[in-house]
């Protein structure tokens, strides 16, 4: 991965490009991707084991350790230098970001912004919502795949929809991820819930590393906080419980994802994103 | 003796579970997954249910799916083992 603004491969700009997309031929890898979406967990590797299998066995010892390393270490394969098992996800990297990144993305970094039905909530769910950004090379391809073009057609979004929207996403308290396609070329960003999430929930339920932790940590400023409480139920990872003694929130830094649901959510600015990279138990855990 | 549950789904009675998917939404923790069967991934029509994650499943005590499936496709039983 190779890294742009602040050392994040989301952030840079080249990884948005129509000729990066073409290197690593992500129309055709999307078509095949997408269009099997429904069957993401029961698609054969190499004609042998498919995630349904391989969530029961990932706390085997021996075996569990060999098919954590052989799935992770897939999703984080380049698309213009390595072979890539599609039947695997392989390339389809993500990683938590927050609202203001999100923002930022659809702004200055993303050619082309698109709304597509969400596969994920759809095949894990039963619901149909709109909720995945989609930049040029997911646009392209849709129309080969209808089942994910929302009501309103393949609307193109500007900067300013686009902020509007990804904003009554949080509100609503779903959580922003940025998705490669294959990596480098950044094709999505989806606002989404655990465990709907087809890859978010790979990793919570069975530590298959299918999305990355976000860039932060979550830490409360108890002189700030005045314990309303409203951060309690927003976050989607367990992370942040209420402590009675105390009566105010507290933090798992272990357990956060980094995601700033907790924080945009607070009025009295009591929750501050620190970079995980400084602090010593999270520094590199992503 | 062990036990453990199973889900069993009859796609005769499922017939269109791709306009229906109320067992999806009344699972807590999300162990069925709605699927399809066609060799041609752009428009398919063979859609079913199948429990991906029956480990994560609550068994029979829960049985939320069977209660909300209007067709009476879905059972919840233990399975000894
Ligand atoms: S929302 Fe802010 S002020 Fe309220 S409990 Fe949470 S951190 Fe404290
Ligand atoms: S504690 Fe806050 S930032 Fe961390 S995962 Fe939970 S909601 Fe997101
Ligand atoms: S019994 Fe409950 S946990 Fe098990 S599949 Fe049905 S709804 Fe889900
Ligand atoms: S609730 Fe019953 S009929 Fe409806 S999709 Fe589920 S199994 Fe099929």
């Amino acid at each position: 991965m190779k890294h742009g603004a602040n050392g994040k491969w989301y952030m840079n700009a080249r990884n948005y490009l129509r000729e990066t997309a073409e290197e690593a031929d992500s129309e055709e890898y999307l078509e095949d991707l997408w269009g099997n979406m429904e069957r993401a967990y029961s698609r054969k590797v190499h004609g042998i084991f498919d995630f349904k299998w391989v969530s029961k066995h990932v706390d085997t010892p021996f075996l569990g350790r060999f098919l954590k390393w052989y799935a992770n270490r897939g999703f984080i394969k380049d698309g213009r230098t390595q072979k890539l098992n599609i039947d695997a996800a392989q390339g389809h990297f993500g990683q938590i970001i927050t609202l203001s990144e999100a923002k930022k993305i659809v702004l200055e970094k993303a050619e082309e912004v698109i709304r597509a039905i969400c596969p994920c909530k759809y095949f894990n769910r039963g619901v149909r919502e709109a909720t995945c950004l989609g930049f040029t090379p997911l646009k392209e391809v849709l129309p080969k795949l209808p089942r994910f073009i929302p009501e309103n057609g393949l609307e193109v979004l500007d900067g300013e929809k686009a902020t509007e929207f990804l904003e009554k996403m949080s509100e609503k308290g779903y959580v922003h991820s940025i998705w490669a396609g294959p990596l480098p070329a950044i094709v999505a960003l989806c606002s989404c819930e655990i465990p709907s999430c087809g890859a978010i929930r790979l990793r919570t339920d069975f530590d298959i590393n299918a999305c990355w932790k976000g860039e932060y940590v979550a830490v409360v400023n108890p002189d700030n906080c005045i314990g309303c409480g409203k951060c309690t139920s927003r976050c989607q990872f367990g992370a942040l419980s209420y402590s009675p003694s105390m009566d105010r929130p507290i933090i798992d830094p272990t357990v956060c994802y980094g995601c700033g649901n907790c924080k945009d959510v607070c009025e009295n600015d009591a929750i501050e994103l620190i970079n995980r990279n400084i602090i010593p138990i999270t520094r590199g855990k992503y | 003796m062990k036990s453990k549950p199973k889900i069993n789904i009859d796609e005769n009675r499922c017939s269109q579970p791709d306009k229906c998917r109320k067992c999806l939404q009344v699972c807590q923790p999300c162990v069925l997954n709605l699927t399809f069967i066609d060799e041609d991934y752009h428009k398919p029509k063979n859609w079913k249910i199948i429990p991906a994650f029956p480990q994560l499943c609550l068994g029979p005590e829960c049985g939320k799916c069977e209660e909300v499936c209007p067709k009476g496709a879905i059972g919840i039983e233990y399975k000894s083992y």
